[in-house]
């Protein structure tokens, strides 16, 4: 269904259409904030407040972007606010990455592979690189990879222009590639 | 992008840890419809109307743009404009009122005739000569008897010439027009008056304004003929400079003449009347006409020698300009306070006018934010 039409809809106050909003938007907007904090519970936490603060004020919202940068917006800064009042560190301390992917293997229900071990160390590889590039470049990356986002919406979230947002795509994957 | 197909595919491996499971999906789904979003439509007229204006007034552009437009407006183009008006005096005394023309009730008579029946000449500004009769002596000679000219005096040219009577003797009717400028307008105007009344004379009319700080006037005064080129050079002297200066004889001695010997003959003539015994009734209607004929005659003697007893003379005084040359900043400065004194007024001006059209002004913004907000409706 139309983006524009669920949100008119969610306004409104349709259930099922704030229902779509949330399953169309809820893996991007999950998997970025669980890469940008320690635990599952807190990625819980503040995926739960950006959606209910999106839906509470749903009604300011013009329609100018999608509705999945309008939640990520609030979402980043729920996540910057926490920073600034826990003083988080994320992703510092190999220790910490160990435990919290062993929390989630508890929730899981497959059955964890050998090549984990190894599929760890190309996390903390991936995340040691990726701090080592320029910020705007570690952005969209994290939007098009770890989120999902589209180029468009890459470009909404970011303000930049599409063209913009592809040549530092293309610059900050040169890089990776030459640190690798 | 195949080049880094490999990187790509880290990062998605990468991805893929951060997924969320099923129950990560649900329980957060149950925190955030644990609220009830009570989301009015707040699409009213009213909410949107006020959401653009604030959308309007939040905007940056907006304050930059008009707070720059307003600058520009209030200060940069009449700074620009008035450094021109101001760039030298000559153009500031065109702002100036202008210069009225001295207005006096007597007519001037400039121009002297070269003896009998000759084509008048247009005579010189007398500047600075002791009298007009030795300016006049001196360019047309001694033996030179001014002649009356056409200007107002009908029949002047169709009186006999009196050559007998001299010419400090003739009954002649002088004027002088002078332009002086001073440096006190308000002591000279006092001297001058003074002067008037002590020669005997008196004003027949004076006309003074002030601009700012220059003054300027025309005065019209009569002086008793035998005073008439001391007060000249009074005039003269009065002022620091004299601009222009005509001065102007018109002769009415043959005039006179004529009606002193024309009342002669008709008074020998009713004597004549008189010495008979008996009048037929011819002889004593023209006896009467006579005697009315004389009491004319003898008013209009009358009248030449009150005329030629006082002399005009039109005073042009204006006050001295300033005319130093003013330094750029000065000019900077005269700039500004023109600036100053002219949004002043404007806005003082403008007030009632814009009162009035304030209801109307209100009514074009609504109706524009309200097409605005209709086109937002329709989006």
């Amino acid at each position: 269904m139309n983006e524009q039409i669920l949100i008119e809809n969610a306004k409104k106050g349709d259930k099922s259409a704030l229902e779509e909003l949330y399953k169309c938007s809820f893996n991007s907007l999950y998997k970025f904030v669980r890469y940008k904090v320690d635990t599952v519970e807190q990625a819980e936490d503040i995926t739960a407040e950006a959606f209910v603060r999106a839906f509470e004020n749903l009604v300011k919202f013009k329609g100018n972007s999608s509705f999945k940068t309008y939640v990520y917006t609030i979402a980043k800064n729920l996540v910057y606010k926490q920073y600034s009042e826990k003083q988080l560190v994320a992703f510092t301390n190999n220790e910490d990455i160990h435990s919290d992917l062993e929390y989630s293997k508890d929730l899981e229900t497959e059955d964890q592979s050998d090549g984990e071990e190894k599929n760890n160390q190309d996390t903390i590889e991936v995340f040691q690189i990726l701090k080592q590039l320029k910020n705007q470049e570690r952005e969209i990356l994290e939007l098009r990879f770890l989120s999902n986002f589209s180029v468009k919406e890459t470009a909404q979230t970011l303000k930049l222009s599409e063209s913009n947002v592809k040549v530092t795509m293309h610059r900050a994957l040169q890089k990776l590639k030459s640190l690798i | 992008m195949e080049e880094y197909n490999d990187i790509i595919e880290k990062l998605n491996n990468e991805s893929k840890k951060f997924e969320p499971t099923s129950s990560n999906f649900s329980r957060v789904k149950n925190i955030v419809f644990a609220q009830n979003y009570t989301n009015k439509s707040n699409t009213s007229y009213f909410n949107l109307l006020l959401n653009n204006i604030m959308d309007i007034l939040k905007s940056k552009l907006f304050w930059g743009v008009g707070t720059m437009s307003i600058l520009t407006i209030l200060f940069v183009v009449p700074f620009i404009g008035s450094a021109f008006l101001f760039s030298n005096v000559s153009n500031k005394e065109a702002l100036l009122p202008p210069i009225q023309e001295p207005s006096n009730n007597v007519m001037r008579d400039e121009t002297l005739n070269m003896g009998t029946g000759g084509s008048p000449k247009q005579s010189e500004p007398a500047l600075y000569a002791e009298s007009a009769d030795t300016l006049v002596q001196e360019k047309m000679g001694s033996s030179y008897v001014p002649m009356p000219t056409s200007t107002g005096f009908p029949g002047d040219s169709d009186f006999a010439e009196d050559t007998k009577t001299k010419q400090q003797d003739r009954a002649q009717l002088r004027d002088a027009n002078l332009s002086i400028i001073v440096d006190d307008f308000q002591s000279k105007y006092v001297n001058l008056t003074n002067e008037v009344s002590a020669s005997g004379g008196y004003v027949q009319s004076s006309n003074v304004s002030t601009y700012d700080d220059y003054s300027y006037g025309t005065f019209v005064v009569r002086v008793p003929v035998e005073k008439f080129d001391q007060f000249v050079n009074y005039v003269r002297k009065l002022g620091l400079k004299v601009t222009s200066e005509s001065i102007g004889i018109i002769d009415r001695q043959n005039e006179l003449t004529q009606v002193i010997k024309t009342i002669e003959d008709k008074q020998a003539k009713i004597k004549e009347f008189e010495a008979k015994k008996e009048l037929n009734n011819t002889e004593k209607s023209d006896l009467a006409r006579l005697k009315v004929e004389v009491e004319k005659d003898q008013t209009k003697q009358e009248s030449i020698k009150q005329e030629t007893e006082f002399s005009t003379v039109s005073v042009y005084m204006t006050s001295q300009k300033d005319e130093t040359v003013n330094s750029t900043w000065d000019e900077v400065v005269e700039g500004l306070k023109w600036v100053y004194n002219f949004w002043t007024n404007v806005i003082l001006k403008s007030l009632i006018p814009i009162a009035f059209c304030l209801p109307v002004i209100i009514l074009v913004g609504i109706l524009v934010v309200s097409i605005k907000v209709m086109k937002n409706r329709k989006k």
